[in-house]
């Protein structure tokens, strides 16, 4: 990387009017992170690249595939296989030797997003996933890094510019548009609902153009607004985002709360939770190496006499670093939903050797049998 | 007779059929009326994530709303 600039080169962004040698200056001085070198992420990447952004980050623990091809512009048969970010790297070299990239074939996760994300002046979100959109947005907010936030679904995109102060005290993020992420089976991930591959292409596009307005100082950026675009009418559409109070209460108070979140678990990425009917309950609670936890809150009924457990609501188990120190674990609630949230979480905390279920349909499906039991 | 224009995004529409219906709201006051009263039409909607735009505006909790508005029901995107 040089601090001259090719003139040949950049000749035709020169020449635009506003941008000029001021804009290409502050391109070449810039750095952007790109996380996710995929549907968006592979656009995004040609054109700052192009454009002749200084330092360029590319972020991507993930291989290239066959069906990734249809969208993701940079790779092709013969990479299959081998890390994104290191194709990325490669192909972008060929178009421009003169700007520094630096490939991160890793996930980006709590223990090494803040050290990454420090090293930029700006971010491009391009992930595929809730639980790394979260951990970008709330890392950005945090090192108070402007975020270019893009995502896709089936014919509809969304664009925002987030963390970048347009008055004095007013920048919205993420999580004030959607505070927390979504629970399993609310929404469908591309692999599921699907995608046409030039949705991303043009949401990837805009990205890398807002990223460069913002560092250039030129236009309007989409800062505080989300710009919806639907491919199949063509129609956009376009909303403010006004910061919210309570979004500060949900994001992590500094480094430290934030590497202690689980964003993978917060955001429970597509997981079956393991459940035992009461047929198999009954069979366990004869057996004395099982720990069974009662979820409930201490005030609920039918109090629980007829096997050994431990009394731990939900709320204290997630709160407390609780250890659980039993192979097999059988967590029961009321009804069964509040026990698979306690064993996704408890599983989430354990190693994976530990055999942790829920009971299906709750204590309450269980006394019933038990009682009717009786009555014959 | 009160006419609200109702916008669904992303894959609301699969739910809904449509992106963009004009509803009688004669009678509800509020989003919180109008979500009750849209999921006795459409019953997978009380299951769904979205967020509303009253106006283009995201509103963060129950707002009433006047007749001509326009409301939006806005889903997260994960995709990329």
């Amino acid at each position: 990387m040089s601090d001259k600039i090719s003139y040949e080169r950049y000749h035709r962004q020169l020449i635009l009017k506003d941008f000029g040698e001021e804009g290409q200056r502050k391109l070449s001085k810039a750095k952007i992170l790109v996380v996710g070198a995929g549907g968006l992420g592979c656009p995004a990447l040609q054109y700052l690249a192009g454009a002749g952004v200084g330092t360029i980050g590319i972020v991507d623990d993930d291989a290239v595939s066959i069906s990734n091809l249809h969208r993701q512009t940079l790779f092709t048969m013969e990479d299959i296989g081998i890390g994104k970010a290191l194709v990325a790297y490669e192909r972008l070299k060929k178009v421009n030797p003169d700007i520094m990239m630096v490939p991160y074939n890793e996930r980006l996760n709590t223990n090494n997003a803040w050290d990454i994300v420090s090293k930029y002046d700006l971010v491009i979100d391009g992930s595929d996933n809730f639980a790394t959109r979260y951990l970008v947005n709330d890392v950005c907010v945090l090192l108070s890094k402007p975020l270019v936030y893009g995502a896709v679904s089936q014919y509809e995109g969304q664009v925002a510019v987030f963390n970048v102060k347009q008055d004095e005290n007013f920048s919205a993020n993420y999580r004030d548009l959607f505070p927390e992420p979504p629970q399993q089976d609310e929404v469908l991930n591309c692999a599921e609902a699907g995608v046409l591959g030039v949705l991303p292409g043009i949401v990837g596009t805009m990205q890398a153009c807002e990223a460069i307005k913002l560092v250039a100082g030129i236009g309007t950026p989409l800062i505080n607004r989300l710009l919806i675009l639907n491919m199949l009418n063509n129609q956009f559409y376009e909303i403010q985002v006004k910061p919210n109070p309570a979004t500060r209460t949900i994001i992590p108070i500094d480094r430290q709360a934030f590497e202690d979140m689980n964003y993978e678990w917060l955001c429970a990425s597509q997981k079956t939770i393991p459940e035992i009917d009461t047929d198999e309950f009954n069979r366990l609670i004869e057996r004395d190496d099982i720990m069974f936890i009662d979820v409930r809150e201490l005030n609920e009924k039918p109090a629980i006499t007829e096997f050994k457990h431990q009394r731990i609501p939900l709320s204290l188990l997630m709160k407390s670093s609780f250890g659980v120190n039993a192979d097999s674990v059988v967590v029961f609630c009321q009804s069964g939903k509040r026990s698979k949230e306690a064993v996704e979480y408890l599983v989430s905390i354990s190693d994976h050797k530990k055999d942790i279920v829920s009971l299906k349909g709750g204590i309450l499906k269980w006394k019933q049998e038990q009682d009717s039991k009786q009555i014959v | 007779m009160m006419e609200t224009r109702i916008l669904f995004f992303g894959q609301l529409t699969d739910i809904t059929g449509t992106s963009s219906v004009v509803f009688d709201t004669t009678g509800i006051g509020d989003t919180d009326q109008l979500k009750e009263k849209l999921y006795q039409i459409y019953p997978a909607l009380r299951n769904s994530k979205y967020i509303i735009a009253i106006d283009k505006e995201v509103i963060a909790q129950t707002v009433k709303f006047k007749p001509g508005a326009a409301i939006a029901f806005l889903p997260p995107f994960s995709g990329g």
